[in-house]
C-alpha cells in the first residue's frame, strides 16, 4: 500500500530542485570568479548548518559547540598536510572526518547527560574547550595550530587534479548534494522521524518504546560527520584555519544562520548561510566596520517579520502557488 | 499465570507517602479498574508501573520479567503500553506519522535511514486500521493541532494499542470527553481481544462499572478495597470515601 500523489503534484514537488540545481551547475559559465568563491563557501557553510538543524530544528537538542566539530576536522585535515606531509586526499580527509566523529561521540556522551538549556551550556563549554586546545601557542601542540595566529598553506585536495576555484567549486557542489540529499532521506525515514518524535515528545517516545538517548546520541556523531565533511571542504578552499572559525563566536554565527534561514527546515539552513555570508561579503566591500550592525538588524528583522525564518515562508508561498497550480488543472 | 504481579510497592515525595505497601496481580484479560479520590496516588502508581519514577521498595513483575529496575522503553518491548492523562502527542507532525511512529517504537524499523517513513506498508497498513477503528483515516494529513479534543484522546489511546500491548495502561481515558464520546471509548475498550489485559485509572463511575471485571480502591497510597463491581458499589468504607455521610447518617 502506498500513498498516491498526482502527478501535477509531484512536478511542483520537484521543480524547485531542478531549477535550483541548473543554476548552481551552470553559475561559474556566466558569473566571476570572487562570486564563485563565495557560493563554495555558502555551499561549505550551508552543509555545516544543515548538520547543526539536524540538531536543532529535527531532534530539539540545542547544540552550541557545532564550529568545534567543524574545527577539530579543519585543524585535523590542514596539520596532517601541512606538518606531517600527508597530502593524499584519500588519508587526510577520511582522518579530519573520523575525528570530527570521535569527537562527537565523545561529546555527546558527556553533553547529552543533561537535556534543554543545560545541555547548550555543556555543548557550549565543550565547544570552548577546543577553542582553548588550538588557541594555546605553548609546546608541541602550539607549534602545529599556530596558536591563537592559526596556520594556512593547505592547498586544494590532492586528487591527481589541479583545482581552480570554479573546479573546486563543483568539487565543493557534489559533496554539498550528496550530503545534502543523505541529510534529506535520513530525515524523512523512520530513524529521522523518530528524531522529530523526540523534539516534539521524548516523555511519549520513550512510552513508545524508543530508547531516546541512544537516538540522540546517534544524531549528535550524524551531524557531526557532517559538520567534519564541511571542515575539510573548507581548510582546503580557505587555506587558513585559526581559533576565531572554532570557538563561541563561529557557533554564534552557525546560529544566526539556522534561525534566519528557518530551524527544521534543512534546506533553509543553506538560505541563512547564503545570507550571512552574501551580506557579509558584500558589507565587507562597502563597509567593512558596519558588518556587525548589519547583521544584528538581519537577525531582528527576521525575528520580528520573518518568525520561523525565510524557508519557512518560502515554502509556505511555494505551497499556495501549487495547491493553485495544481487546481486550474 | 499473572501478566502483572506487583509486590509492597513503597513511593514516597519528601516526607509524604504516596503508595503505601501496594501489592496486587492482574490476570492475563482482565479488565480492571482503578479508583480512588484525588491525590490517592492513581498516576503515581502507573508512573511506577510505567517506569517513569523509580520505586522506593517493592518489586514489580510483568509476564516473565522482573522490571522493578528496567528502563520504560525495554517495558515496552515486553508488551507494556500506557496512555496519558493529559494528551501527550507530537503537535507538529501530521496524524499519520503520529501513529506509524507508534507502531514502529516496538519493531526494528525505527533504526532505518534510507526509505521513506511512509513507504514501509506492513506498518502503514497497521496505521490504516488503527485510525479505521476510530474512524480517522481520512484525517491522516491533518497535523494534530488541527484535529477536536476527542479526536485527539482517541489518537492518545491508539498510539497506546499500536504496540499492540499485553498490558495496556490507560490513565483517565475518558478525562474530557462528551458522554457519546465516552460510549464509543467503551466500545472500543470492548472491542479489545483478550490477549490484551487493561488497567484504568478513572473518575468516571460509568466507565468503570461498564468495563471493569474488577475494581481496586486506591486511598491515601493504600489499596484498600477491591472486588467485582457491585461488590465495591456494596461495601460501606469505598461509599464512605466517596460520598462520606454513609457514617454520619448511620450515627444519626
Amino acid at each position: 500500500m502506498t500513498i498516491h500523489r498526482g502527478k501535477k503534484e509531484r512536478l511542483f514537488r520537484f521543480a524547485p530542485y531542478v531549477i535550483i540545481g541548473l543554476f548552481l551547475v551552470t553559475l561559474p559559465t556566466y558569473a566571476g570568479v570572487a562570486f564563485v568563491s563565495l557560493l563554495t563557501k555558502i555551499l561549505i557553510f550551508g552543509l555545516l548548518v544543515m548538520a547543526l538543524d539536524l540538531l536543532v530544528g529535527y531532534t530539539g537538542l540545542w547544540a552550541f559547540g557545532h564550529a568545534a566539530l567543524f574545527g577539530v576536522a579543519a585543524y585535523t585535515t590542514g596539520i596532517l598536510i601541512v606538518h606531517y606531509d600527508i597530502t593524499s586526499f584519500w588519508l587526510s580527509a577520511p582522518a579530519g572526518i573520523l575525528m570530527a566523529v570521535f569527537a562527537a561521540c565523545v561529546f555527546g556522551v558527556i553533553a547529552l547527560r543533561a537535556s534543554a538549556i543545560y545541555f547548550l551550556l555543556i555543548t557550549l563549554a565543550l565547544g570552548q574547550l577546543v577553542f582553548e586546545i588550538v588557541n594555546t601557542s605553548l609546546g608541541r601542540l602550539g607549534e602545529l595550530t599556530g596558536g591563537s595566529d592559526g596556520f594556512g598553506g593547505v592547498p586544494y585536495p590532492e586528487l591527481g587534479l589541479s583545482f581552480s576555484t570554479t573546479s573546486y567549486y563543483y568539487f565543493v557542489l557534489a559533496f554539498f548534494i550528496v550530503c545534502g540529499f543523505l541529510l534529506f532521506f535520513i530525515l524523512n525515514s523512520p530513524f529521522g522521524h523518530s528524531l522529530q518524535g523526540i523534539r516534539e515528545n521524548e516523555t511519549r517516545m520513550r512510552c513508545l518504546g524508543y530508547n531516546t538517548w541512544l537516538f540522540k546520541y546517534i544524531a549528535f556523531i550524524i551531524a557531526g560527520l557532517f559538520a567534519g565533511v564541511a571542515g575539510v571542504l573548507y581548510v582546503h578552499f580557505n587555506g587558513f584555519i585559526s581559533p576565531e572559525g572554532v570557538g563561541f563566536g563561529a557557533s554564534g554565527l552557525l546560529w544566526l544562520m539556522l534561525i534566519i534561514g528557518g530551524r527544521g527546515t534543512l534546506w533553509g539552513a543553506v538560505i541563512g548561510s547564503a545570507v550571512i555570508l552574501g551580506l557579509q561579503y558584500y558589507s565587507g566591500v562597502f563597509t567593512p566596520e558596519r558588518w556587525p550592525l548589519i547583521m544584528g538588524a538581519c537577525m531582528v528583522a527576521v525575528i520580528m517579520f520573518y518568525r520561523g525564518g525565510i524557508m519557512l515562508h518560502v515554502t509556505n508561498l511555494w505551497k499556495k502557488a501549487s495547491s493553485y497550480g495544481s487546481a486550474k488543472s | 499465570m499473572e501478566v502483572l504481579k506487583v509486590e509492597n510497592l513503597m513511593q514516597s515525595y519528601g516526607g509524604l507517602q504516596v503508595l503505601f505497601d501496594v501489592s496486587f496481580s492482574l490476570e492475563p484479560g482482565e479488565r480492571v479498574a482503578l479508583i480512588g479520590p484525588n491525590g490517592a496516588g492513581k498516576t503515581t502508581l502507573l508512573n511506577v508501573l510505567t517506569g517513569f519514577i523509580p520505586s522506593a521498595a517493592g518489586r514489580i513483575h510483568l509476564l516473565d520479567y522482573d522490571i522493578t529496575k528496567m528502563p520504560s522503553h525495554k517495558r515496552v518491548s515486553l508488551g507494556l503500553a500506557r496512555s496519558f492523562q493529559l494528551n501527550t502527542l507530537f503537535p507538529h507532525l501530521n496524524l499519520l506519522i503520529n501513529v506509524l511512529l507508534a507502531i514502529q517504537g516496538v519493531q526494528t524499523t525505527r533504526y532505518r535511514w534510507i526509505r521513506p517513513i511512509t513507504t514501509y506498508s506492513g506498518n502503514l497498513t497497521m496505521a490504516k486500521e488503527l485510525l479505521e477503528l476510530v474512524g480517522l483515516w481520512e484525517e491522516r494529513d491533518s497535523p494534530i493541532n488541527a484535529l477536536s479534543y476527542g479526536q485527539q484522546r482517541q489518537v492518545e489511546i491508539i498510539l497506546a494499542l499500536a504496540s499492540k500491548p499485553r498490558l495496556l495502561l490507560l490513565d483517565e481515558p475518558s478525562a474530557g470527553l462528551t458522554s457519546g464520546e465516552t460510549s464509543n471509548l467503551i466500545d472500543m475498550i470492548r472491542s479489545l481481544t483478550r490477549d490484551t489485559t487493561v488497567f484504568f485509572c478513572a473518575h468516571d463511575l460509568d466507565l468503570v462499572f461498564s468495563l471493569a471485571d474488577r475494581v481496586m480502591v486506591l486511598y491515601y497510597g493504600k489499596i484498600i478495597a477491591q472486588g467485582t463491581p457491585e461488590e465495591i458499589q456494596d461495601d460501606s468504607s469505598v461509599r464512605e470515601i466517596y460520598l462520606g455521610i454513609e457514617k454520619e447518617s448511620i450515627d444519626a
